[in-house]
């Protein structure tokens, strides 16, 4: 409890710092409505053109979409500074104040590095959520909405994760890790749409040591009526599982990589 | 004008040095467009595998966004960032006052950059593309040359409008965000996301009257053949017409932000 009362006044100093520039926090905001909205009326109008794809009709196509940017824009206001970050702080030593402080060294960095920026996607993927909730034809029952609740949590997981896991290295190597650029390129060009239309091998990767389709494609298929993919249909309920066990690989590669740390700042 | 030019060259080579200093950002910026022509590929085939295509063909899509793609890569210009950090750092009074123009080192700094990216990224798109996908060749040598003449007026089009939006950062305080706004503008109005074709007819209208479809779209459309032979000058007048009143514009807007200029550092 302490602890979430400190992080909740770190970032809440955070805030306050980025609000001293209101023009360029609300420029901002405006850029990023404008080039999500802009991308999800193309990807809208693509599928629009053609009725469906691999299946998904428009509206679908934009609920897996705006889930996915909704996850991901969860995960990234805590993980993409320090992600980013990870090459700076091994080079420059800042990472040792992370060590000195009275709390979790991780939870610490998270923290200080929050990226409030991301309100502006959370906006505009709520818009498309509810935009694209109102034209598919599911039946809203308290269990699809939770479920509905869960698979955006384990899918901010599951991205936070997989961030965390693939740009760590960088601690190490001291550079930007060509893992965490792999992780960006994948979940920036090939995750956006439903995985099946890729060839068999691609989905079993993304269903195995990659599961980026355990952050949409698997869990919105329970709330479509749907059950796709190549493993059997309980794949379309794992993801809680995925993302537990992708916390404890984390953790496993957090500790790993830090318990050899050696700074190299001044 | 000799001393120009050898200054740009020696600027090109200095930026191409820098280039491949950083061969991980070379081997993520080769695996990012690999992996956006696999996206695309991917998309492409499970919409058209629907069957509701019209008039339009799975290699007539795929040898647009691949040509679209290496142009964006050639183009791959960002004023805004460049000028930007110029007027933070306050480099900008220093640049302003040597005895080159401003203007040509940002374009020779950029050209370096365009001439690596296309060396890294866009050749390997081309190759795969060509032996995996099959692109369509152009439909005569003629049409071959006035789709380079066309690309060529295009990318100056391009050049012009991102100077124009780079200027609003002298008057704002930040100007990461216009980066964001000038991407929003070229994939709704310019068909870098979908070909115009494919566009409802009040869009296709609004996109007539503005000079964004002149980079990419009129270009493409020449090396496609979709503007019937007889209409292929007329478009061309209209990008020289458009480079004509974008000039005068970024030529009055100049010498207003000239004025307005506040260096903060330095």
């Amino acid at each position: 409890m302490h602890t979430f009362l400190l992080f909740c006044k770190i970032v809440k100093y955070r805030f306050r710092s980025i609000i001293e520039y209101p023009g360029a926090f609300i420029g901002g905001l405006a850029a990023q409505w404008l080039a999500y909205g802009i991308e999800m009326m193309m990807l809208f109008l693509i599928v629009w053109n053609f009725g469906t794809l691999a299946g998904w009709v428009p509206e679908e196509v934009i609920f897996l979409y705006a889930l996915w940017l909704l996850s991901y824009a969860i995960a990234a206001s805590f993980t993409f500074n320090i992600c980013r970050n990870f090459p700076q702080m091994a080079i420059n030593g800042s990472l040792d104040e992370a060590f000195i402080r009275p709390m979790s060294p991780i939870v610490y960095l998270i923290a200080t590095t929050y990226n409030l920026g991301y309100i502006s996607h959370i906006m505009i993927t709520t818009a498309a959520l509810i935009f694209s909730i109102s034209r598919l034809t599911v039946v809203w029952s308290v269990l699809n909405w939770f479920w509905l609740f869960l698979l955006i949590i384990t899918g901010a997981v599951i991205q936070g994760c997989m961030m965390l896991i693939c740009d760590m290295p960088a601690l190490r190597t001291r550079s930007q890790s060509p893992t965490g650029m792999f992780f960006w390129d994948v979940n920036w060009w090939l995750i956006q749409y439903p995985i099946s239309i890729y060839p068999r091998p691609v989905q079993l990767l993304f269903t195995s040591i990659l599961p980026f389709g355990f952050i949409g494609f698997y869990p919105v298929q329970v709330l479509l009526g749907k059950q796709e993919g190549i493993l059997p249909e309980i794949t379309i309920w794992l993801s809680p599982v995925v993302a537990v066990m992708l916390i404890f690989i984390t953790v496993l590669c957090w500790r790993g990589l830090t318990s050899r740390y050696e700074s190299a700042g001044t | 004008m000799v001393y120009s030019i050898k200054l740009y060259t020696q600027i090109i080579a200095k930026e191409a040095q820098r280039f491949f200093t950083y061969r991980v950002n070379i081997l993520s910026g080769c695996l990012t467009a690999l992996f956006m022509l696999g996206a695309r590929y991917a998309l492409w085939a499970a919409l058209f595998a629907a069957g509701n295509a019209g008039q339009s063909s799975l290699a007539e899509t795929m040898t647009y966004f691949v040509i679209c793609d290496i142009i964006m890569i050639w183009l791959a210009s960002s004023y805004g960032n460049t000028i930007g950090e110029d007027i933070r750092s306050g480099d900008i009074a220093q640049k302003l006052i040597k005895p080159c123009s401003y203007h040509l080192m940002l374009v020779s700094s950029f050209h370096a950059t365009s001439m690596t990216s296309t060396l890294t990224r866009a050749l390997p798109m081309f190759i795969i593309a060509v032996i995996f996908i099959g692109l369509l060749p152009p439909a005569s040598v003629v049409t071959l040359f006035v789709f380079l003449l066309s690309v060529i007026l295009g990318a100056v089009i391009y050049s012009l409008i991102d100077l124009i939006i780079s200027y609003t950062a002298f008057w704002l305080t930040d100007y990461w965000c216009l980066s964001w706004f000038k991407r929003a503008l070229f994939v709704l109005f310019g068909g870098l996301a979908l070909p115009l074709w494919f566009y409802p007819g009040w869009l296709y209208e609004v996109c007539k009257y503005l000079p964004f479809q002149y980079t990419i779209y009129t270009p493409l459309a020449v090396y496609l053949g979709r503007i019937p032979s007889g209409q292929v000058v007329f478009s061309i007048a209209l990008q020289l017409l458009w480079i004509c009143i974008l000039f005068l514009l970024e030529r009055i807007i100049w010498m207003y932000a000239k004025h307005k200029m506040t260096v903060q550092g330095g």
